[in-house]
């Protein structure tokens, strides 16, 4: 009895550390607590995902995967203040895996289609609520500065929890940021640039499908 | 707030001033700089305009890119549906026991392993008296029950076949018909419930009462009254028949009103007994209604789409006594129940031509006839909280993707008091559609998620999750105050919400005990929605949730249409062959002492709800 009561508060009992009861019960207080994790905090790991690979359909897979990796290794997590940087730790290197995978064909400069198909109503949104200018800068820059970058500006990660979700000491999440900004601010002015160009070689014929921007990614 | 500050970099770490100026140009966004290195770096920017101009558009694009967190994109409604359909199957798939034995197996040895449990306790304790809770800590018998189902995580491995029963005093009431076609209710009074079925039956003492009931069409479901005045039964459409709801008068009650339109029903509303159930922290008495057939206002939560008329309504004369209450219907959904006084019952019905929606109908106790107190055929009855109905109706919507193709509908709730007609929006309680609430008024059962339409008018669930979810305030009889606004923000952050199936639905039953301390959540087929898997689950008086994983009954085969009431559950398992026509009638019961089964006799039976 004791031990079913211990099992009622299994979620503050995971936070806690306690020692380990049986498997079923582990399970219980995983899922429990991966639910608890997913309320929270699944709008900004999605949100984060999506910046970082620019498919609303990838993003939701992911930020799948990166719960499920949670429910697998909770028992990992020390800590309950940690919980936050420590999903985004599991959500980056899901993303960062799956870039490796992919290498960069998704990252090219993005003209608002994709998969030969219409823009879904995703992507009409991010295309509407993000600057044209500020996405490609971002799709720019190598995936770990982009990175650091979404997650010290956009999800307030800052210190050690940045460094944490990095997986990198804070010195070295520091250097990446500074390395960050400043590719970032190369990857606006060429942006803009390019646009500017455009737009005194404007014509209605070049907005149709083609990629005025074609090149590599970096 | 700064990040940590490593080693410091030593002036001659740089390849050049200008690249140790962006270091600190990066870092002091972060953060203060050192003091010695922030008056370098204003000495630096003091002399190089380039510096100064990365300087600014360091802080314009750290501001473009923090606008960014006011924007950010909505995740997919299903999102949790799927994850949490991934985490279910991977620990179905981590967990060698239910491997082992097969995961349906489990529903048994459940409750059986909750007596073992409390059986080791039973011992271990000596001659405590079957009232008296070993722990000695607060809390209902429902507690009891869950407590005893966490400790049968210890393992199947203390089962003890042919366990000593348990006793109970419980009552199985089946409507069963006989090779000549003769409807009976058979009546079978449980003494004692075993605690595993899968092993030898210990000798469940019980006595069978027969009595036959005058019905003349072919019964799909029955609704029992409280005190057994009467039954309701529909008879769904078929080439036999129009598809009629009836009342059929049982022995203490006075056979209904004269089947004259105009007649002045001659019934008045049952008294409440005092043993009757009261629903806690709701203690409104049942008013004597005005026993007049009144139409209740015709209540019209959207306006209609149309002015085809509601299904007839007329009351027909039967043979036996009966009385139609409404035909050329179908039934829509398994919800329809009595209110918790037993004064009204409630239904969602659409005529059998399709040629319109579902609207919600009520029958008074008494009344000629059943009225449909919707019109705007799409309404659905959810449950009933007290002597108000939670209703659903949808809306339109041209958000999302929807699941299906297709116009997707977002249901929206409401309060419909038949009494008065009044209606009381409940838009603080977001998307929910269906809801059964538990009779607290603190949670609910429902369908969190969008609705799609089927073919024949009908609604269905589409993109979204079953869920138990917090009620609170959405099943306040209206009060003063403000109105409530729109549920804001995450739905299943803001309500608690734990999903309780996610996938492919056409249809669910959920009702509550009388005390709310268990829910029983059927769910249908999609192949065959007139059979479906029925769990049973125990409120944690602890801290009001219920543990998914630990339901008392797993995923039984059952009928459509079960019966629960405090301290047990009824249902009916298809027969061998998958038809509904019945096979065993289960008992699940539980008391202080933990919880049991008994199957009581088989053939084709329908349960009275």
């Amino acid at each position: 009895m004791v031990g079913a009561l211990d099992n009622r508060i299994g979620v503050s009992r995971v936070f806690g550390g306690g020692a380990s009861v049986s498997g079923a019960w582990e399970q219980d207080a995983a899922a429990g607590f991966v639910e608890d994790l997913f309320a929270a905090h699944h709008g900004e790991i999605y949100a984060y995902l999506i910046r970082m690979l620019r498919d609303p359909e990838l993003a939701a897979d992911l930020t799948q995967d990166a719960f499920i990796k949670a429910y697998r290794n909770y028992n990992v997590l020390e800590k309950p203040e940690n919980a936050r940087a420590w999903l985004y730790q599991i959500a980056h290197r899901v993303a960062l895996d799956h870039i490796r995978r992919q290498k960069i064909v998704r990252f090219l400069p993005w003209t608002g289609e994709s998969h030969g198909s219409a823009p879904s109503t995703e992507r009409l949104f991010m295309d509407a609520h993000l600057s044209g200018d500020l996405q490609r800068a971002l799709a720019r820059i190598p995936e770990r500065q982009r990175a650091a970058l979404l997650l010290a500006e956009i999800h307030d990660l800052t210190g050690l929890e940045l460094a944490a979700a990095l997986g990198v000491s804070h010195v070295a999440a520091r250097a990446l940021l500074t390395r960050a900004r400043e590719s970032l601010r190369q990857a606006l002015a060429a942006e803009r640039q390019a646009d500017a160009v455009a737009d005194a070689e404007a014509d209605a014929a070049s907005s149709a499908g083609t990629d005025r921007r074609s090149g590599t990614a970096r | 707030m700064t990040l940590g500050r490593g080693r410091a970099r030593r002036p001659d770490d740089w390849p050049s001033s200008h690249v140790r100026a962006r270091a600190d140009l990066s870092d002091r966004l972060d953060g203060p700089l050192e003091p010695a290195e922030a008056v370098w770096l204003e000495a630096h920017l003091e002399a190089c305009p380039d510096c100064r101009v990365i300087a600014e558009a360091y802080a314009a694009q750290r501001l473009e890119l923090r606008s960014l967190r006011d924007r950010m994109p909505p995740p997919p409604r299903d999102l949790w549906a799927r994850t949490a359909a991934a985490i279910e199957s991977e620990s179905r798939f981590r967990d060698g026991r239910a491997r082992s034995i097969g995961w349906r197996g489990r529903r048994i040895l459940a409750p059986s392993a909750v007596i073992a449990a409390a059986l080791v306790v039973a011992v271990a304790v000596g001659m405590l008296t079957s009232s008296r809770r070993p722990d000695g800590g607060g809390g209902g018998p429902s507690n009891q029950v869950a407590l005893g189902s966490r400790a049968a995580s210890a393992g199947p491995s203390s089962i003890r076949p042919g366990a000593t029963p348990i006793s109970v005093a419980k009552k199985v009431e089946v409507l069963a018909r006989d090779s000549t076609g003769k409807y009976s209710i058979t009546v079978k009074k449980v003494d004692q419930v075993c605690p595993d079925t899968s092993t030898e039956p210990c000798a469940a003492t019980a006595s069978t009462e027969e009595h036959a009931v005058p019905l003349d069409q072919t019964a799909s479901s029955v609704y029992g009254s409280t005190h057994d005045e009467r039954l309701i039964v529909v008879n769904d459409p078929s080439s036999a028949n129009s598809g009629t709801v009836s009342v059929v008068p049982l022995g203490s009650e006075n056979p209904g009103p004269t089947p004259t339109p105009t007649a002045t029903p001659s019934v008045a509303p049952p008294s409440e007994t005092p043993g009757a159930p009261s629903p806690p922290g709701r203690s409104t008495p049942p008013t004597p209604a005005p026993s007049s057939p009144t139409l209740p206002p015709t209540a019209t939560p959207t306006p209609p789409i149309d002015g085809s008329p509601s299904p007839s309504v007329a009351v027909t004369p039967s043979p036996s006594g009966a009385i139609e209450i409404a035909h050329d219907v179908a039934l829509v959904g398994e919800s329809a129940a009595y209110s918790r006084t037993g004064q009204w019952f409630a239904f969602t019905a659409r005529p059998i031509d399709n040629t319109t929606g579902p609207d919600i109908f009520v029958w008074k106790v008494g009344d000629a006839v059943a009225k449909p107190v919707t019109t705007d055929h799409r309404s659905v009855f959810g449950s009933w909280s007290g002597d108000v109905m939670v209703a659903s109706t949808v809306v339109e919507t041209t958000k999302g993707a929807a699941a299906s193709s297709g116009t997707t509908y977002e249901p929206v709730s409401f309060l419909l008091d038949p009494a008065t007609g009044a209606i009381t929006p409940l838009p603080q309680t977001g998307q929910a559609w269906r809801p059964a609430v538990d009779p607290t008024g603190r949670l609910a059962v429902y369908w969190a998620g969008t609705v799609r339409a089927t073919s024949g008018s009908g609604f269905a669930p589409d993109s979204g999750r079953l869920v138990l979810g917090n009620w609170g305030t959405g099943t306040a009889a209206p009060t003063e105050g403000p109105l409530p606004t729109s549920l804001k923000g995450d739905q299943a952050a803001a309500r608690h919400e734990t999903t309780i199936f996610a996938g492919r639905m056409d249809d669910w039953d959920a009702r509550w005990d009388s005390t709310g301390t268990h829910v029983a959540i059927w769910i249908a087929d999609p192949q065959d929605p007139g059979v479906g898997d029925l769990s049973l689950y125990a409120v944690d008086s602890f801290d009001g949730k219920i543990d998914l994983k630990s339901p008392l009954l797993d995923n039984a085969r059952a009928n459509a249409g079960y019966a629960i009431s405090d301290g047990q559950l009824v249902w009916a398992e298809p027969s061998a062959q998958g038809s509904t026509a019945g096979g065993r009638v289960q008992l699940m019961a539980w008391t202080d002492e933990g919880v049991g089964m008994t199957s009581t006799g088989t053939g084709p039976a329908i349960v009275i709800r």
